[in-house]
């Protein structure tokens, strides 16, 4: 079977005032499909950019990325998100709803661009599914940050991802929210059966996932 | 510190467009000044031609010597003259009245006469006065006593010999009215010995002046203050109210053109420094954490945006003094003429514009900042807060008012401009929010449509201050290059090419008849005769005049001289009435009077009050029911004063014509004098060409402005941009990050800002209609019929415009990564 997602020799370095500074430093890394796989590591030690570089979001200094079976390197930006369309889900710590959009419409947006126009229903049925019939005309702003990611699961989900990129996804909830959204978060998973990607600082959140990877001084992976 | 503090506030954003709108603003204000006092001291240059120096000092009694002497003092050319009616004697025993103009060596000081060998002959330019002992004399006397040039004829004392005959004199205009005699012109020092001039004739003393700009206004507050009665003063404003109508219009719209640029600008200007204050909220609260006063940080953005808008504005001054010169050169092409050197006090002023914009339209903003919730911010749940509307409101007004005052000069034209302002602003802004309210109330089926559609209807508050900032600038774009067409075709077509180019006074109403046949026979077509009668007026609402109570010299004037009234049964073509009513037909038997506006201001009068004229010894008196706005630079027979026929039927009158004369029928002027003898023809050619050549100069002046207000669109548009940036940079990442193409991101932006720019458009150019038929009624005097491609421009203009420019200006956040405008975020 092939993995899902690989990342050989990957680095990643920046500009800095005092010269170049490494964030991630020959990466090598693997994704079975259905594989949930945690990365953790302190503050500023290039969780959410690897997760970023492994989705296609951005370019790496150096290494190669597969996603999906696609050598990302050999792809340009649109040939990218139209791979991530339909194939990938993200839940962001900061939920990064569309704020003009009902929580129907944010998951609906998903979905059209997955190709499946006029899908309503399917969206209703998901965010139902998080325990949102109540909410789904609501607006971002009108909810609250539990309800807001819950409208993320759904949205993430909708497309039914065969992988999912989680970056801190209860950093920004209550410990009740936390508790419900994270639930919520594997039981879908299960459901939807997508491979995960989990950056946390949660130990409890990733000791849910298969695989604990832990991101070290001098940006290297460790298991 | 602060220099240190705004460097590092230029990058977070919003200082950069509050200067580059800044300088945009100073540099239209700038140009368009410079340009304009240059096309003005042209003009009036040329206008002093007709006045024959810049400056005229006029007195009953012989002019005190100081008069002379202070102007010599201050490096002004001096020439006197003296005027006076005297009886002409040919050898042949025949006596005429004449107008005697005794002239120094140094006349005329503006312009120069020109004279023929004979009577209605084709003048030259007389490079000197009469010689010794000759005379140079109106055409019209030649034929009216029957002597041919060089024969003698007898002045008082002396015996003259008619050496040429006198075609054109070139102050001459601005008294024909006066000038019922024909003109004898001679030697001042010739004068003493005809014996004429006794310390209790009747004479005219004048000392005409002419110089620098600066030893005028020397001198001109030398006169303020030197108390001597009976010292009157003429400019080119008195003697030339065609020329001065002209060149006031022409001042008016450039200048409030150029006040557009400025009110555009300021709208960025306070879009941006909201952006500014919101982003500069982190940095305040942690101040505050830090101890800092309310005071102390109010002062720091205080101190940093009038360093900001002191630096924006010089260079803006100085871009704007280099700009008038490539606009002045396209004038200097186009009409083939020099203008002026150009002055440094407009590019002053327009510094000076620059920090009271900056401080009217910026400051709201950053009092707000001082009272942020610190710990709102640092939780991130709390921005700063908006600011207070009255405050903004104040400050707007009040710099937009005092703005408009400092151009329009005039206070019922500034509440006009004030108010259509601010009814555009209104308009705008509630327009914008009703429309994009209406959009968002839109259902779309597909998601990605709602999206944009939403966007619009989410962000109301940014959403219609966008459209207010749009709108102003589309209007203002609308106003001067589509309007433009309309109004400065309407403005030239109030001198169309058959604009009547002679005067014809002195008819006597015996000769209507003759005079009607000779037109006809000729086939010139004549606006018709009009009767002139003469009078004094003695008394207001029955208290006796005193010309010297009025507080003004032109009050003065108008209240010591004698009138040329007029009865008519219509309204004339060039008139409006802005007051009171015209006379209905059942009232043409009333003593009704109907006055111009300026000179019933002037003088205090107002609807309802009475005026008692004395002519020829009988005083009649009326009521005025009217004010009437003139266009004088109608070139149609005008007066300031016209009666009912029932006010002056039966008194001695004389009638007066305009008419257009082609220049192929020269002859005909010969014929006319040759068959009415005593009819006085005047040739106001010259006076036309000027007027039109103002509007031209305004047409290349205002293609400049188009320019500016496209900046300043563009700084608008940068600002309002920003504003939303961060929400839209954070919604094309998380759009791309589900998979949307680029061409979707692209599409998405533009039709939100086409949309936007296209209810812009729509409310913009039913502004432009409404404030460009109002400035046509109000300051060029006719009645505009806006054509239907101002409404397809601002609509298609403004969506495509707005729609390019607004996806352009976002083009670096479309194409980044989405990490980048995530973690930006």
């Amino acid at each position: 079977m092939e993995p899902i997602v690989t990342a050989n020799n990957l680095s990643r370095q920046v500009k800095t005032a005092d010269g170049e500074l490494t964030i991630l430093d020959d990466i090598e890394l693997s994704v079975m499909p259905g594989d949930a796989v945690a990365i953790t590591g302190p503050s500023g030690s290039g969780k959410s950019t690897l997760l970023g570089l492994l989705a296609g979001l951005e370019d790496p200094s150096r290494g190669s990325i597969r996603l999906l079976g696609h050598e990302l390197s050999e792809l340009n930006q649109d040939e990218k998100a139209a791979l991530r369309a339909g194939n990938v889900g993200f839940v962001f710590q900061a939920f990064y709803l569309l704020n003009g959009l009902t929580a129907i419409e944010n998951v609906e947006i998903a979905l059209e661009l997955a190709g499946r126009d006029h899908q309503r229903e399917a969206a209703g049925e998901l965010l139902e599914r998080v325990g949102l019939a109540e909410r789904m005309n609501h607006y971002p702003p009108q909810l609250s940050g539990g309800e807001q990611q819950r409208v993320a699961l759904a949205r993430a989900f909708a497309v039914n991802p065969r992988v999912l990129f989680a970056d801190e996804p209860t950093g920004n909830l209550d410990t009740a929210s936390s508790e419900l959204v994270a639930d919520l978060f594997f039981d879908l998973r299960l459901q939807y059966g997508s491979a995960l990607l989990l950056v946390t600082h949660d130990s409890t959140l990733a000791a849910r996932c298969d695989r604990i990877l832990t991101l070290g001084a001098g940006g290297r992976l460790q298991s | 510190m602060t220099l240190r503090g705004i460097r590092r506030d230029w990058r977070t954003g919003g200082l950069p467009v509050i200067a580059l709108a800044l300088s945009v603003a100073v540099c239209a204000v700038t140009s368009v000044g410079v340009f304009n006092e240059r096309v003005r001291q042209a003009m009036q240059s040329r206008a002093a031609q007709t006045l024959g120096a810049d400056l005229v000092i006029q007195s009953h009694n012989a002019m005190p010597p100081e008069v002379a002497q202070k102007a010599l003092s201050l490096g002004l050319e001096v020439s006197q003259q003296v005027e006076f009616p005297s009886m002409i004697l040919t050898r042949v025993g025949t006596t005429r009245l004449v107008s005697v103009k005794a002239v120094d060596q140094h006349y005329p000081l503006r312009g120069s006469a020109r004279t023929a060998q004979r009577p209605y002959g084709d003048g030259e330019v007389a490079g000197m006065i009469p010689g010794q002992g000759e005379i140079w004399a109106h055409s019209r006397l030649f034929s009216e006593v029957e002597i041919d040039v060089g024969a003698t004829v007898q002045l008082g004392e002396q015996t003259f010999r008619a050496s040429r005959a006198l075609i054109l004199e070139p102050d001459g205009f601005s008294s024909f009215f006066h000038m019922a005699a024909p003109r004898v012109m001679m030697r001042l020092s010739d004068l003493p010995t005809t014996g004429l001039i006794t310390p209790s004739s009747r004479a005219h003393y004048r000392t005409q002046v002419a110089g620098t700009r600066q030893g005028l206004t020397s001198f001109s507050q030398w006169l303020d203050t030197y108390e001597r009665a009976g010292l009157e003063r003429r400019t080119v404003k008195d003697a030339q109210p065609s020329i001065r109508s002209a060149l006031d219009r022409a001042s008016s719209y450039l200048g409030l053109a150029s006040l557009s640029v400025v009110i555009v600008a300021g709208a960025g200007i306070f879009i941006a420094a909201l952006f500014y204050a919101r982003r500069q909220s982190t940095t305040v609260a942690i101040m505050r954490c830090l101890g800092a006063s309310q005071r102390r940080i109010l002062q720091t953005f205080i101190l940093r945006l009038v360093v900001v808008a002191l630096v924006s504005s010089f260079v803006g001054g100085l871009l704007g003094y280099g700009g008038q010169a490539f606009l002045s050169s396209l004038a200097e092409e186009k009409l083939g003429s020099t203008l002026p050197p150009p002055a440094i006090w407009p590019m002053l002023s327009g510094i000076a514009v620059g920090l009271v914009a900056a401080v009217g339209f910026g400051l709201a903003p950053l009092l707000k900042l001082p009272k942020v919730s610190v710990l709102g911010i640092l939780r991130g749940e709390k921005g700063v807060a908006p600011p207070s509307m009255w405050v903004t409101l104040g400050l707007v007004l009040l710099t937009s008012g005092g703005l408009i005052f400092w151009q329009a000069q005039e206070t019922v034209l500034t509440l006009w401009v004030m108010g259509l302002t601010l009814c555009l602003v209104v308009s705008l802004a509630a327009g914008g929010w009703v429309l994009l309210w209406l959009v968002g109330r839109i259902r779309a089926s597909r998601p990605s449509h709602r999206y944009v559609i939403s966007s619009l209807g989410r962000r109301l508050g940014i959403g219609s201050m966008q459209v207010l900032a749009f709108g102003l600038g589309i209007a203002a774009l609308l106003m001067v290059t589509v309007m433009r067409a309309d109004l400065l075709d309407g403005w030239m077509d109030t001198i169309p090419s058959g604009t009547p180019n002679r005067f014809l006074i002195n008819v006597q109403p015996d000769q209507h008849k003759a005079l009607q046949e000779f037109f006809v026979a000729e086939q010139i077509s004549s606006p018709g005769l009009f009767p002139m009668i003469r009078g004094r007026w003695v008394r207001h609402n029955g208290v006796p005049v005193d010309p010297q109570a009025y507080p003004t010299l032109q009050a003065q004037r108008f209240a010591a001289r004698e009138f040329n009234l007029t009865s008519s049964i219509d309204l004339p073509d060039s008139n409006r009435v802005v007051s009171g009513s015209w006379w209905r037909a059942g009232q043409l038997g009333d003593k009704l009077l109907s006055l111009e506006t300026e000179f019933a201001e002037s003088l205090g009068i107002s609807i309802g009050d009475q005026m008692t004229f004395r002519i020829s010894g009988v005083d009649l008196t009326g009521r005025v029911s009217s004010l009437r706005a003139v266009a004088w630079d109608s070139f149609q027979v005008n007066f300031f004063v016209i009666a009912t026929p029932g006010l002056l039927d039966g008194q001695p009158r004389t009638l007066i014509t305009s008419f257009f004369m082609s220049p192929e029928k020269s002859d005909t002027a010969a014929r006319l004098v040759r068959q009415f003898p005593s009819v006085t023809l005047f040739d106001v050619d010259s006076l036309i060409d000027q007027v039109r050549e103002i509007i031209q100069q305004v047409s290349v002046a205002v293609q400049y402005v188009f320019l500016f207000t496209l900046f300043a669109g563009i700084a608008v548009l940068i600002a309002a941009v920003q504003g939303s940036a961060t929400e839209r940079s954070r919604d094309a990442a998380v759009l791309r990050a589900l998979g949307s193409s680029t061409r979707r991101l692209w599409l998405a932006q533009f039709c939100e800002f086409a949309l936007l720019g296209g209810i812009a458009g729509l409310l913009a150019a039913a502004c432009a209609v409404i404030m460009s038929s109002i400035l046509a009624r109000e300051v060029f005097g006719f009645v505009l019929s806006p054509g239907w491609s101002v409404w397809g421009l601002g609509c298609a203009g403004g969506a495509l415009g707005i729609g390019l420019a607004g996806t352009a200006a976002l083009r670096r956040v479309l194409q980044r990564a989405p990490l980048k405008n995530l973690v930006q975020n």
